[in-house]
């Protein structure tokens, strides 16, 4: 019997989080067979119902054609409230039985920018609170839940475990104006590399995914306040979130890194 | 500019955390560089969840002619954080000041236990208190203060936890790097250049915080065996040798701004 494994995804509906997901969910069948990838289960949560539901198409769909039986649960949630982030959590998990998989890989992906502008012209109070709770609190709730989830059902001898904390060059050099996605990235990435040091039967990777073209950078490019030294950085054609998706569901499999470390795409040869 | 380069401009002093420990012998040891250097016109504004008469007691020992002003307030407290601060930056406006300091001392090591065990309430408790509120006070500050003051200085009390991941002390090493780092954004983002930012690790001082991580049940062993040997060993930093590194740094202005100082040498630490 081939590898089981299971996927779990946030902020999977667009951008960096679609690209993953179909990354590992739409392998070519040469890829799958390398992998000897037999059945894949799929939990996918973010914001967007439709999306998510086309999304789901587009796997379903493209494994029509290759061998791997894939189940899908969508989850539409908003992952920056607070008072619902547990009940979500138990119903995105209640039906998984994590002792069944050979693989367990979660990807902790959903976050937001937060204020682009001078750090002492950062808005209200109310505003700081709420992108630190979705891309700090939030985010490292889940991660703490999903290891919880690991110490109590998974068999490290014959399961691998891969939490993946989505970073950002951010995390660990400062640009002008953008302190608080910085902050955000910066504490998340020592959060995911303390866990690693406590849980050896996880592999934790903080990855940085390089600057891409997605919705979140034509916010930056449409950003008022956006440091003037950093436009032409933005103002060209950036990375396929596609290839860095690749990228990473390699280094996934290959497990060529180091538990707790941060890995830029560019660190990553083609 | 030194801010010890004219004894009469007028300073204003804004200090986290003052009643005790670290926050306390920063405080003190101001009151100590400010009357050696002749500063006369000196306000200090304390702020703390108790009581700070100690602190202020032993400032005019060392000082007697500082205007010392108390502000019992919670940082952690989000829903009277704006109108307490309005209040006091009301009180000392920016034009009463030609150099302007804060430093935010004020935190919480978080709970300290596997990450696997916290709870959402330990974690939104520590981001409110070490990320949310600590970044709102430095940006307000830096914006009431840095337009007007001929210099603006902010002070950020980091830790090795920022760049050290510690188990068991994952809420501490999160929310300090994540300080640490929008810090050096603030460096960044001044166009005045008169807004000078430093992050300060003091090195692991003898206070409650380091008695608190000796004697704490669900500390990691290595860990806290490294904590017990710093006292067996005397290796303990003493918070006045440190607050008096800080502060002649600051007055001095001694530091590139966006800067992180350890006190200590990190790279002896292993656990």
């Amino acid at each position: 019997m081939g590898m089981q494994m299971l996927l779990i995804v946030t902020g999977a509906s667009k951008g960096l989080g679609k690209a993953i997901t179909t990354g590992f969910c739409c392998m070519d069948s040469s890829e799958q067979q390398r992998q000897q990838l037999d059945r894949l289960h799929v939990v996918l949560a973010a914001r967007s119902a439709n999306l998510l539901e086309e999304l789901g198409r587009t796997i379903m769909h493209h494994n029509e054609s290759t061998k791997v039986r894939v189940t899908l649960s969508c989850f539409a949630v908003d992952l920056s409230d607070l008072d619902q982030l547990d009940s979500h959590f138990d119903r995105m998990f209640q039906e998984v039985n994590l002792s069944g998989f050979d693989r367990v890989v979660f990807v902790n992906n959903a976050g937001s920018l937060g204020y682009l502008g001078p750090c002492s012209s950062s808005p209200s109070l109310t505003g700081m609170k709420a992108t630190i709770d979705f891309n700090v609190t939030s985010a490292l709730w889940l991660s703490s839940r999903f290891a919880q989830l690991v110490q109590e059902n998974s068999n490290p001898d014959t399961q691998k475990v891969t939490l993946i904390n989505i970073s950002s060059l951010l995390a660990v050099e400062a640009f002008p104006t953008m302190g608080i996605y910085a902050a955000g990235k910066a504490a998340r990435d020592n959060y995911h590399a303390t866990m690693a040091k406590e849980m050896p039967r996880i592999k934790v990777l903080n990855y940085a995914p390089g600057p891409l073209e997605t919705d979140m950078v034509e916010e930056i490019r449409a950003a008022p306040k956006l440091d003037k030294s950093l436009k032409p950085a933005f103002d060209k054609k950036l990375i396929d979130p596609q290839d860095s998706a690749k990228k990473l569901v390699d280094l996934v499999f290959s497990d060529k890194f180091e538990s707790g470390s941060h890995v830029d795409y560019y660190d990553i040869s083609s | 500019m030194s801010i010890l380069a004219s004894s009469a401009s007028p300073v204003l002093l804004f200090a986290t955390g003052a009643s005790k420990g670290l926050g306390k012998a920063i405080a003190v040891s101001f009151a100590k560089a400010f009357q050696k250097k002749k500063i006369t016109k000196a306000q200090a504004v304390l702020m703390a969840r108790s009581c700070m008469d100690d602190t202020e007691n032993l400032m005019v020992q060392e000082h007697n002619a500082l205007q010392i002003c108390q502000r019992r307030l919670d940082l952690a407290d989000l829903n009277t954080l704006e109108p307490k601060f309005q209040d006091i930056w009301t009180q000392f406006p920016p034009s009463s000041a030609t150099h302007a300091l804060l430093i935010n001392c004020a935190g919480t090591t978080g709970t300290v236990g596997p990450t696997s065990h916290l709870t959402l309430t330990e974690i939104e408790k520590a981001t409110r208190l070490n990320l949310v509120s600590k970044l709102w006070v430095s940006s307000r500050f830096a914006q009431t203060y840095s337009p007007v003051c001929a210099t603006t200085t902010i002070a950020n009390i980091s830790s090795m936890c920022s760049i050290k991941a510690t188990p068991t002390m994952a809420l501490y090493c999160a929310t300090s790097a994540g300080r640490d780092i929008f810090h050096q954004v603030l460096a960044q983002d001044d166009d005045n250049n008169n807004l000078r930012v430093l992050n300060y690790a003091p090195g692991s001082c003898d206070t409650d915080m380091q008695s608190f991580l000796r004697t704490h049940d669900s500390l990691d062993s290595h860990v806290q065996a490294y904590c017990q040997s710093l006292e067996t060993d005397q290796k303990l930093v003493d918070p006045n040798e440190t607050a008096d590194e800080l502060v002649r740094r600051l007055l001095d202005q001694d530091f590139e701004s966006g800067q992180r100082i350890e006190y200590t040498d990190v790279s002896t630490y292993k656990y």
